[in-house]
């Protein structure tokens, strides 16, 4: 028998905790998630941005909608099949999913389904907002065009490159250039926004016209140009966003979208079914590098490939009043349309259907839920490496359950830590990170100093980096910008079969600085390193190598300390509430714990209460459903 | 590695202490307003916005208040109307809590059900309950005893009958 309303409502609350499972960083960042994983620098630098907010939301929101789903499973939906429950007299058209999603009628060969959701577009659209002005031909590209961003200036930084024309705009300097992806940019900034403006079949006065008749569109939609700066063609307009990567209607995001999500090795494909006004499909067409008319099903199509962009090539055409747009990497044409051809859309049965096979399962223990590597192949399968705690010893405020994961490593680095020895200053420390990058990019200049070397001041710490020829990248980090400048110099990349395989010191350190830690290397290939999470904020962990070049990077007070006897550090951020403890291990890596709110001596109390189990006793203690 | 990639990086070990503070304030306040499904994707969704916009979002004062209402925009807009915070699969146990209360809750207005939710339900101060929703103590405080008392005469109404 229910008790008294306030009794019944701490019950509630306590129900709710319990099914509220904790939030991954891996599912905001999209890091290590399948769904996230399209390479977003095979995208045009100028598009990055847009894409890599789109898919970690896309990501996140997969992962979100999985684990709904699978509350949902438990709940509503026991063995009997929902087809088996109709009725056998009424023959019913079966209900139509949402947002105009699609399946495959088919099964398509080597492709997997990896990623479902129906989501609505992201909050911060309105960094995205483009508008577009064209013709009213149906070939927009065909002719003259402009499509025009503006944005904060604090939001993000607009494609920039060095081959540019200054004119004038009005009272500032604006830039005109090339842009990579194709079309003729105008950048320039006034009253704390960019505008970033780009013409395809326009003259430059025509371009810096219409900049000049740019201003900040009164609903806070990006920009719009006055029609005395537009050329007479210019007589449709549309604003939108830039999704995956295709543009989108200001219509679109605000209903309902279905994603969904395949992979065949390293070959993917995605499809984002959408409402919009039939006659806003075309402006997709505009920037695209060609534009190859088609049909799917009989049903007007376009494919469009993207300039720099090899690998990729979408689709879009339209069924049951939705548009749908199929992005690809690596997919022919051809495919790209036959497996247009097999999408159907979808009823409520087939859509959940879909949702399920995609819903990792809950707090799953690691590898299974994120195709992570098997976990132990640096950190040896002894009895240290699976660190456990008393959870009573947490004080459970905020309400969440104890889960455990593996984590990883994604980019592979020599890290290492320079300093004073004798006297050992560990508030001052220098870190030396060397990796490689098939990617790297040369950087901008600074004035008076290396052309190779960017500098990053974050107010707590300066960070160095130089990109070598052969894309080997050289970073070092700390506080004496001077300092690290001689530092840099005398750190030298080494290799082994044209591998990298760490650096070398190659002359005098400055200012008395030692080699306190030696390189070591953390990657991917390190394996996966056991973490357990308990109550949202407090965590302990396996890091691979030793303490202090974690710390070193935080460029905060450090204090050893003893745990257990074994070496320890000590680091805390009062301003955040953010404490760390680090434990050296015997077998060279790190017992980590991280909490939010703790005092030094708790953390301490915490890492002394830290036990060690072996692999199989870890896992059957925390991979429970939740 | 790249100074692109160094700088992402640091963002993400910043991110990652932010998410320490506040993922679970976040996603329980989301959570009491629309409940356990909604809740959870609008606190995806909020922290999604805030890991994109790191930068900005570090510096501002009260981070959680401004992520709760990026969260609160993005479950409106998958469901623009009164969300009950019970459904979506969660158990309740009928033995321990009464039907008519859940159906009570969510009859609420969206303020007192936050506020009765958090107070009452998750064991939140007033003072951390007005941090989150961008409210004055007292104004919880009220949200909250005139939500109970309506669940209190709700209740009392269904058993009187």
């Amino acid at each position: 028998m229910p008790t008294d309303t306030r009794t019944q409502l701490l019950d509630l609350g306590n129900d709710l905790r319990r099914d509220s499972t904790p939030i991954t960083l891996d599912e905001i960042a999209g890091a290590g998630h399948p769904a996230a994983s399209v390479n977003l620098k095979r995208i045009p630098s100028s598009r990055r941005n847009v894409e890599r907010a789109t898919f970690a939301r896309a990501a996140a929101l997969v992962a979100t909608a999985a684990a709904v789903v699978g509350l949902v499973v438990i709940a509503h939906r026991p063995d009997a099949s929902p087809l088996a429950d109709r009725p056998n007299s009424t023959v019913l058209p079966a209900p139509v999913a949402p947002a105009g999603a699609l399946v495959l009628d088919n099964d398509a060969p080597g492709w997997e389904l990896r990623g479902a959701t129906v989501d609505q577009q992201a909050t911060d659209a309105e960094l995205f907002i483009r508008r577009i002005y064209a013709t009213d031909d149906q070939r927009p590209e065909d002719g003259p065009s402009l499509v025009v961003e503006s944005f904060d200036v604090d939001a993000r930084t607009p494609e920039l490159t060095t081959s540019t024309a200054t004119v004038s705009i009005g009272v500032v300097d604006g830039f005109l250039f090339d842009r990579a992806a194709g079309g003729r940019g105008l950048v320039f900034e006034t009253d704390g926004f960019w505008y970033d403006l780009t013409a395809y079949n326009l003259t430059d006065p025509q371009l810096v016209a219409a900049g000049e008749a740019a201003q900040r569109s009164d609903d806070g939609n990006g920009a719009v140009v006055d029609p005395s700066g537009l050329p007479d063609q210019l007589t449709t307009e549309a604003v939108g966003v830039v999704g995956e990567p295709w543009f989108l209607s200001l219509s679109a995001i605000d209903n309902p979208m279905s994603f969904v999500r395949w992979e065949s090795g390293t070959r993917s494909m995605w499809l984002q079914s959408f409402e919009q006004d039939p006659t806003i499909d075309r402006f997709q067409r505009i920037g695209a590098a060609t534009v190859v008319d088609t049909t799917v099903n009989g049903q007007p199509a376009f494919i469009r490939t993207i300039e720099g962009q090899a690998d990729f090539r979408s689709i879009t055409w339209r069924t049951n009043g939705h548009a749908h747009s199929l992005g690809s990497l690596g997919v022919s044409e051809q495919d790209l349309v036959r497996f247009a051809e097999t999408l159907r859309p979808a009823t409520t049965v087939e859509w959940d259907a879909v949702l399920d096979a995609v819903a990792p399962p809950i707090a799953c223990l690691g590898v299974e839920c994120a195709g992570l590597p098997e976990p132990g192949s640096i950190v040896p399968a002894g009895v240290e490496s699976f660190p456990t705690i008393d959870e009573t010893l947490i004080p459970d405020d905020g309400g969440s359950l104890t889960y455990a994961q593996y984590s990883y490593f994604g980019d592979t680095t020599w890290i290492g830590v320079l300093g004073v020895a004798d006297p050992p200053i560990l508030d001052d420390l220098v870190t030396v990170m060397v990796s490689t990058a098939s990617d790297a990019e040369p950087l901008p200049t600074q004035p008076g100093r290396s052309s190779d070397i960017a500098e990053y001041d974050y107010g707590t710490g300066i960070k160095l980096v130089r990109t070598l020829p052969d894309n080997t990248v050289v970073v070092v980090q700390g506080r004496d910008i001077d300092q690290l400048y001689r530092v840099l110099d005398n750190i030298e990349p080494t290799t082994i079969d044209g591998d990298l395989s760490g650096y070398e010191l190659i002359g005098e350190l400055p200012d008395s600085l030692e080699e306190l830690s030696e390189p070591f290397r953390r990657g991917p290939d390190n394996g996966s390193f056991p973490k357990l999470l308990v109550h949202g904020y407090f965590d302990i962990t396996i890091l691979p190598g030793p303490p202090l070049p974690v710390v070193s990077g935080w460029l905060g007070p450090v204090e050893q300390l003893s745990v257990g006897g074994r070496p320890a550090l000590f680091h805390s951020e009062p301003q955040n509430g953010f404490a760390f403890v680090g434990v050296s291990l015997a077998d060279g890596n790190t017992l980590a714990l991280t909490g939010g709110g703790f005092s030094r001596q708790e953390m301490i109390d915490l890492a002394n209460s830290v036990e060690f189990l072996d692999e199989q006793t870890w896992k059957d203690r925390y991979n429970n459903p939740r | 590695m790249t100074g692109f990639d160094e700088s992402s990086q640091r963002h993400r070990d910043e991110f990652e202490r932010f998410m320490r503070t506040a993922e679970e304030r976040l996603r329980i306040a989301l959570t009491a307003s629309f409940g356990v499904a909604d809740g959870r994707i609008a606190a995806v969704d909020a922290l999604s916005w805030a890991w994109e916009n790191w930068e900005r979002v570090k510096e501002m004062s009260n981070p959680v208040g401004y992520l709760y209402r990026v969260g609160q925009t993005s479950a409106r807009r998958i469901r623009p109307r009164p969300i009950p915070v019970i459904g979506d699969g969660v158990h309740v146990d009928v033995q321990r809590i009464s039907p008519e209360l859940v159906k009570a809750i969510s009859d609420l207005s969206d303020q007192q059900r936050t506020a009765v939710m958090l107070v009452h339900a998750f064991g939140w101060t007033v003072r951390d309950v007005g941090e989150v929703l961008d409210l004055a103590p007292s104004t919880v405080q009220t949200h909250s005893e005139r939500a109970l008392a309506r669940l209190r005469d709700t209740l009392e109404e269904t058993h009187a009958h």
